[in-house]
C-alpha cells in the first residue's frame, strides 16, 4: 500500500523531531558503563562518608527512641483520648505514600512503554524498598505489647487463636508486606544484568565472586533474555494493580470506620494519587542531588526532571480536586457531622495545619504549568521539598482533625505530639539515608542495560542504512503479513 | 481558520463543523463504503426512537428513565473519547495515530447529544426527585430536610446551567481538538501538535472536574439522599472503558468493508484490548471500594442504594453485573491471544458495550421500579434510538474527512509499531 | 533416555556439554546489535540449534532470528495467581468461619466482602514469587560456573560486546566449518572455547 501520495505524506513527517533523547551528550554504550559503575568501583570519597555518618547519627536516634518507647511504654507518645492514632500512623502512611513512585515508574510507566522511567527506575525502586522499611516500623513498634507483634501473622499456635481477617489494619499486614517482598524481588531481578556487569570489572578476587554469586552467572545470552523480558513484564503486570491495593488499604484503615471525615468512598484513588505524588516529589529531590553529586546529568537529564514535574503537577491536581469533592459532598450528604469534620477541619484549631496542606499540596504545583519553572532546578527542589511536607501534612490533617472532636464533647482535646514522637519521625529519615547511601556507594544506581536498551544504537535497524546512525524513517512499509485477515 | 477548510452552515455545523476534506485525503486513507454506512445506523435509531415516542405517549415515566440510560450511555462513550483524544496529545502518543480519527470524529457528539437532551429536560419532574417543590417547602406535608438543606445545589435552574456549562466546555475543548486534527490534514502548519497539546493540557483539568460533577448530577442526583464521593470516577471508569471497544469495532467495522487494510493491525488491536481489559479492572476496583465501603460502615443513609438493587429481584441483576462486567471478561481479556484474535476480541468489544449499558441501567433503572425488578422494552428501544442517531451522525461525520490524521508527525511510528 | 531429556532441557537453558577434547563451543564477536541479529538468523537458517547469542541488553527481534518462541512464563504465573487466591480464600474461611469464629460487629464470620484484599494480595504475592522462581528455574539460574567465563573477550558482555556462541553439542558443529561460516558473517573475534573445569 506504500502509494506515491504516502510516501510523500510520511516524507513530511519523517523529520519532526519534539522528543528530546533519552540520553544526552553522544554516549557509547561502554560509556553508559563507566559512568555508572565507577561510582561503586572507586576510593570511597570522603564526602560519603560525612553524608553517611549524619545519616547513621539519624538511625541512632531512631533506635534510641524505640528503645525508650520499649522501655516505657506507647506513654511517652502524645496519644490520649480521643487522639488515639497520631504521629505513628501519620508517619507510616507518608513513608508508605513515599515508595509508591518507585513502583510507579519501574511498573507502570513500563506498561506504558515510558521509555524515559529507565534513567531513574533503579534509584526510585530503592528508594521505594528503603521507604517501605521506614513505614513498616511504625505498625511495628505500635502494637504496644511488642512480644506479640507475631500475632499478626497466621501462625498455628497452642491457643488455637487466628488473627481477626475483617480488621482493615490486618490487611496492611498482608498489602504492605507482600508489597515490600514483590517490590525487592521486582529489583533485584532487574539489578542481575548491571551486577554482572559489575562482576565482569571485579578486579579483586572478592569483588568477583561476590558480585558473582549476586548476579547469579549471568552471561546476557539470548534464551534468558527471552525469559527475563517475560517476567519483567509479568511482574510489571502484577506490581501495578498491587501498588494501587496498598494505597488503598492503606485508605481502608480509615474509611470503613464511621468516623466523620473518614468514611468517604473516594479514599481508595484518592490515597494512591496522593501517594504517588508525595514519591514523585520524593524522586526529584534525590534526583535532584544524586545527578549533581554523581555526574549522571546525561542520563537523568532535565527532561526526566520535566516530565516527573508534570506527574507531580497532575497528581497534586487529582488530589487536590478530591478534597473538593470531599468537601463538597459532606455539605451535600447533608449529614451534620460530616459538615462539621470538614468545616473544622478549615477553620478549626488544626486550620493551620489544613491550609498548609493545601497550599503544598494543591496550590503551590500549580507554578508547573509554567515551562521555565518546571525545568528550573532550584524551583522544581524547593517545591519537590513542599510537597511531602503538604502530603504528611495532609495524614496529620485526616488523622487528627478527625479524631479530636468525637461524638462525646467532653472528650474534645487538642492533640500534641512529645519530643519522642518528633524525633523517631526524624529518626526515620535515618534509616532511610543510611540504606540509600549504602545503596548509591554499592549497588548500580541507573539500570545500565535498560538505558543501553533504548539507546538509538540498540536497535538492530539503526545500521540498515550502511551503517550511517540515521534510522531509517522513510522506509516504513506495511507488508502483507500485518494485513488483517479479515 | 486556513483557507483550505471551511465551516459548515450553522445548522451541518451541530454534524460536522467543517466541510468535508475527503478529497484532499490520501486514497488509502479515504472513507470507502455507501451511504449505508452511516444510513443503517440512523435508520435504526430512529426507527428506535419512533417506538419510544409510543412509550413517552403512553408510560411516559418509564420512558423518560429508559432514555435517561439510553442517552448517558452516549454521553459516556463521548466522555471516553474526549479523555482518550486528550491523553493521547499529553502523552505525545505513537501506537495510536492511526485510530486516533475515530475518537475524534466521536467527540464531536456533544451538540447533538444537547439537543437529544431534550427529553430529559421535559421529564425533569419525572426522573428528578428533588424537582418537586413541596419537598423544601416547610409547610408541606411532604417536607424533606435533607433535601431541603441541598436545595441550593439541587434546584432546577442550577441544574441547568451546570449542564449548560459542561456542554460548553465539552463542545468548545471538542471543538478544538476536531477541527485542529483536520486542519493537519490539509495545512501544513507546524505548529499544530503544539496547539494540540495546549488544548489538551487546559481539556483535562476541566474535563476531570465537569464529567465527575456531571456524572453525579445526571445519575447520582437521581437518589437524592444517596450520596457518594467517588460516583465521578465509577462514570470515568465506565466511559474509558467503553471507548476502547468502540475505537476497536468501529475499526474492524472499517476493515471489513475494505478501508485501512494494512494500517491498523493486529498490534493496534492488541494495545486497545490492553487498555481494555486495563480499565475493565479499573471499573472493578471503583466499584467494589464503593460497595466494601459502605458495606463494611453500614450507614442507613448509604447502604440504601445497595439495598434497593439487592432486593425485589435486583439483586439477580446485580449479580449478573458482577459477573458479565468483570468476573467473565477478566478471564477472557488476561489472555494474550483474546487481543489478538479479531473475532474474539470484537466479541468482547461488544458485550463490554452491552454491559457497560446494564451498568448504567442498573444505576438509573431501580430507582423507578423499586419495588420490582423489570426490564422494560423502551429501554432496549430508547438506547437503540439515541445509539442509532449518535452513530449514523458519527459515521456520516467520518465519512467526510481522511480516516486517519494524515499528516500527523507521529503517523510513521504508529504505522510500524509493534508490541514488544 | 532420561539423560537424553535432561540434556534437551538444559540445552533449552544455554546449558550443553562439552564434547571431545573439552571443546565446549565456539565464540564470535560482532560489531553491533544489527550484525549480531543478521549474523543469528543466518546460523539458524543453516540449520543450527544449540547457539545463543550474548548482549548486554535484550535485543529487539532476536527471539524471532533464532527461531525461538514465546514464552511459556506467563502460565506460571496464572498457576501461582491460582494457588494464592485459594489459599487466601480457604485461610480466611477455615480461621473465621470453622476454627476461631468470634462476632465482629455483627458481621458474618466469613464474608466475601471483607476478605478481597486479602486474597488478592496472596494472588499478588503467590504469582510473582512464581514468576521469578520460573524465570530462574526456565534459564537454568543460578549456573556459577559457565565454560564461557574463560574467555577474556567474553567479559565486555555485560558492556558493550555483542556475542554468539555455537555450541560442540550441536549436530551440526564442526571445529573447521562452523568458525569458517561465522568468519564469512564477519565476526570480528572467533575463539574456541574449552570446559576444562579449571579454576582460573
Amino acid at each position: 500500500m506504500s502509494t506515491a501520495s504516502t510516501e510523500k505524506t510520511l516524507a513530511y513527517t519523517a523529520d519532526f523531531h519534539d522528543e528530546a533523547p533519552l540520553v544526552t551528550g553522544d554516549l557509547t554504550f561502554h560509556d553508559i558503563t563507566e559512568i555508572v559503575s565507577v561510582h561503586t568501583e572507586k576510593k570511597t570519597p570522603l564526602a560519603w562518608y560525612g553524608a553517611f555518618s549524619l545519616a547513621l547519627s539519624g538511625l541512632m536516634i531512631m533506635i534510641i527512641m524505640i528503645a525508650y518507647l520499649f522501655w516505657n511504654g506507647t506513654g511517652v507518645w502524645g496519644l490520649n483520648n480521643p487522639v488515639g492514632w497520631g504521629y505513628a500512623i501519620v508517619n507510616f502512611v507518608f513513608w508508605v505514600g513515599i515508595g509508591h513512585a518507585g513502583t510507579l515508574i519501574s511498573a507502570i510507566l513500563f506498561l506504558f512503554r515510558q521509555q524515559w522511567r529507565t534513567g531513574i527506575n533503579r534509584s526510585a525502586e530503592a528508594m521505594t524498598i528503603f521507604a517501605v522499611i521506614c513505614a513498616l516500623v511504625f505498625p511495628g513498634i505500635h502494637v504496644g505489647r511488642i512480644w506479640a507483634a507475631y500475632w499478626m501473622l497466621p501462625i498455628p499456635n497452642q491457643m488455637d487463636m487466628w488473627p481477626q481477617f475483617k480488621s482493615p489494619l490486618l490487611w496492611d499486614v498482608f498489602a504492605v508486606s507482600t508489597y515490600f517482598t514483590v517490590s525487592l524481588v521486582f529489583w533485584y531481578v532487574g539489578m542481575i544484568p548491571d551486577i554482572a556487569t559489575l562482576r565482569d570489572r571485579a578486579t579483586s578476587k572478592i569483588r568477583r565472586r561476590v558480585m558473582g554469586v549476586l548476579s547469579m552467572g549471568w552471561t546476557g545470552a539470548n534464551r534468558h533474555w527471552r525469559n527475563y523480558e517475560k517476567a519483567y513484564l509479568l511482574l510489571a503486570a502484577l506490581a501495578t494493580p498491587l501498588v494501587l491495593s496498598v494505597h488503598s488499604v492503606v485508605s481502608f484503615d480509615f474509611a470503613v470506620s464511621i468516623v466523620p471525615g473518614w468514611h468517604t468512598t473516594i479514599f481508595p484513588p484518592y490515597f494512591v494519587a496522593g501517594a504517588i505524588f508525595s514519591g514523585f516529589a520524593m524522586v526529584v529531590t534525590l534526583a535532584i542531588v544524586a545527578r549533581h553529586v554523581y555526574a549522571v546529568k546525561n542520563i537523568v537529564t532535565i527532561d526526566h526532571l520535566e516530565k516527573m514535574n508534570i506527574i507531580i503537577l497532575l497528581t497534586g491536581s487529582i488530589v487536590g480536586f478530591a478534597y473538593i469533592t470531599e468537601f463538597f459532598i459532606a455539605w451535600y450528604s447533608g449529614v451534620q457531622y460530616e459538615q462539621y469534620a470538614f468545616t473544622n477541619r478549615m477553620f478549626g484549631p488544626y486550620a493551620w495545619a489544613y491550609w498548609t496542606m493545601m497550599s503544598c499540596n494543591l496550590f503551590f504545583p500549580q507554578f508547573f504549568w509554567i515551562k521555565k519553572l518546571r525545568r528550573s532546578i532550584p524551583f522544581m527542589f524547593v517545591i519537590s521539598i513542599l510537597v511531602n511536607v503538604g502530603m504528611w501534612f495532609e495524614r496529620f490533617v485526616i488523622v487528627v482533625s478527625s479524631l479530636h472532636r468525637d461524638y462525646l464533647p467532653s472528650s474534645w482535646d487538642y492533640y500534641t505530639p512529645t519530643i519522642v514522637d518528633i524525633l523517631t519521625f526524624v529518626g526515620t529519615f535515618g534509616l532511610f539515608f543510611t540504606l540509600y547511601l549504602l545503596f548509591l556507594r554499592f549497588l548500580p544506581q541507573v539500570a545500565m542495560s535498560e538505558v543501553k536498551g533504548v539507546m538509538p544504537q540498540a536497535d538492530p535497524h539503526f545500521y540498515d542504512h550502511a551503517g550511517d546512525g540515521h534510522v531509517a524513517e522513510h522506509s516504513v512499509e506495511v507488508s502483507p503479513e500485518n494485513e488483517q485477515p479479515n | 481558520m486556513s483557507q483550505t477548510v471551511k465551516r459548515s452552515n450553522p445548522l451541518m455545523w451541530l454534524i460536522d463543523p467543517l466541510q468535508p476534506t475527503a478529497s484532499q485525503a490520501d486514497p488509502v486513507y479515504r472513507f470507502k463504503w455507501s451511504q449505508m454506512a452511516w444510513m443503517l445506523p440512523l435508520a435504526i435509531g430512529i426507527a428506535g426512537l419512533v417506538i419510544s415516542a409510543v412509550g413517552w405517549a403512553t408510560d411516559s415515566r418509564q420512558f423518560f428513565f429508559s432514555y435517561l440510560i439510553g442517552w448517558s450511555f452516549c454521553l459516556s462513550l463521548a466522555l471516553g473519547g474526549y479523555f482518550f483524544v486528550i491523553i493521547q496529545h499529553l502523552t505525545k502518543a505513537r501506537w495510536s495515530v492511526v485510530i486516533r480519527r475515530i475518537p475524534e470524529a466521536l467527540i464531536w457528539s456533544f451538540p447533538l447529544l444537547a439537543i437529544l437532551g431534550i427529553p430529559i429536560v421535559l421529564g425533569m419532574h419525572d426522573l428528578y426527585h428533588w424537582t418537586h417543590l413541596e419537598l423544601i417547602d416547610p409547610t408541606s406535608e411532604f417536607y424533606d430536610p435533607v433535601i431541603a438543606g441541598k436545595a441550593s445545589y439541587l434546584n432546577t435552574p442550577f441544574f441547568f446551567a451546570r449542564m449548560a456549562f459542561y456542554f460548553l466546555v465539552w463542545t468548545w475543548i471538542s471543538f478544538k481538538l476536531y477541527t485542529l486534527s483536520l486542519r493537519q490534514d490539509v495545512d501544513p502548519d507546524p505548529s499544530i501538535p503544539k496547539q494540540q497539546r495546549k488544548i489538551s493540557a487546559i481539556g483535562l483539568p476541566l474535563g476531570a472536574v465537569t464529567t465527575a460533577f456531571g456524572g453525579m448530577d445526571l445519575l447520582m442526583t437521581l437518589d437524592p439522599h444517596w450520596f457518594s464521593t467517588i460516583f465521578g470516577v465509577y462514570f470515568f471508569a465506565g466511559s474509558f472503558m467503553s471507548i476502547m471497544a468502540v475505537i476497536a469495532l468501529v475499526a474492524m467495522i472499517l476493515q471489513r468493508n475494505g478501508m485501512l487494510r494494512g494500517v491498523i493491525t493486529t498490534e493496534h488491536y492488541q494495545d486497545l484490548g490492553k487498555f481494555l481489559f486495563g480499565f475493565m479492572v479499573f471499573w472493578a476496583y471503583i466499584a467494589f471500594s464503593q460497595y466494601m465501603l459502605i458495606w463494611y460502615a453500614n450507614l442507613p443513609e448509604e447502604t440504601i442504594f445497595y439495598r434497593h438493587r439487592l432486593e425485589h429481584g435486583w439483586e439477580v441483576f446485580s449479580a449478573i453485573l458482577l459477573i458479565f462486567h468483570f468476573i467473565i471478561p477478566f478471564f477472557i481479556l488476561v489472555g494474550r491471544w483474546a487481543k489478538r484474535i479479531l473475532p474474539v476480541l470484537a466479541f468482547m468489544c461488544v458485550w463490554m458495550l452491552v454491559v457497560h449499558w446494564f451498568d448504567i441501567f442498573w444505576i438509573v433503572a431501580p430507582v423507578l421500579h423499586g419495588d420490582h425488578a423489570m426490564m422494560s422494552l423502551y429501554d432496549v428501544s430508547a438506547w437503540l434510538g439515541v445509539f442509532g442517531v449518535f452513530i449514523g451522525a458519527f459515521m456520516y461525520r467520518l465519512s467526510r474527512h481522511a480516516l486517519v490524521p494524515q499528516r500527523d508527525p507521529r503517523l510513521h511510528k504508529s504505522l510500524s509499531f509493534t508490541n514488544t | 533416555m532420561l539423560n537424553q531429556l535432561a540434556t534437551q532441557v538444559k540445552a533449552t537453558m544455554g546449558i550443553y556439554e562439552a564434547q571431545d577434547d573439552d571443546v565446549y563451543g565456539v565464540l564470535a564477536e560482532f560489531a553491533h546489535p544489527g550484525e549480531l541479529l543478521r549474523a543469528a538468523k543466518a546460523v539458524h537458517e543453516e540449520g543450527y540449534s544449540h547457539f545463543d547469542t550474548h548482549s548486554p541488553f535484550p535485543i529487539h527481534g532476536m527471539d524471532k532470528a533464532m527461531g525461538l518462541g514465546n514464552s511459556i512464563i506467563g502460565w506460571i504465573t496464572f498457576g501461582g495467581g491460582i494457588a494464592g487466591l485459594s489459599l487466601a480464600t480457604w485461610m480466611q474461611w477455615w480461621m473465621g468461619e470453622v476454627s476461631y469464629p468470634i462476632n465482629i460487629s455483627g458481621k458474618p464470620f466469613f464474608a466475601v466482602e471483607p476478605s478481597i484484599p486479602v486474597m488478592f494480595e496472596l494472588t499478588i504475592l503467590f504469582a510473582a514469587l512464581l514468576t521469578v522462581a520460573g524465570m530462574f528455574a526456565l534459564n537454568g539460574l543460578p549456573r556459577p560456573y559457565n565454560p564461557l567465563f574463560y574467555s577474556r573477550e567474553f567479559l565486555r558482555v555485560t558492556d558493550d560486546a555483542f556475542f554468539l556462541h555455537i555450541a560442540a553439542s550441536d549436530k551440526q558443529f564442526d571445529m573447521e566449518a562452523t568458525p569458517q561460516m561465522l568468519a564469512d558473517m564477519g565476526a570480528s573475534h572467533i575463539e574456541s572455547i574449552r570446559d576444562t573445569g579449571e579454576e582460573d
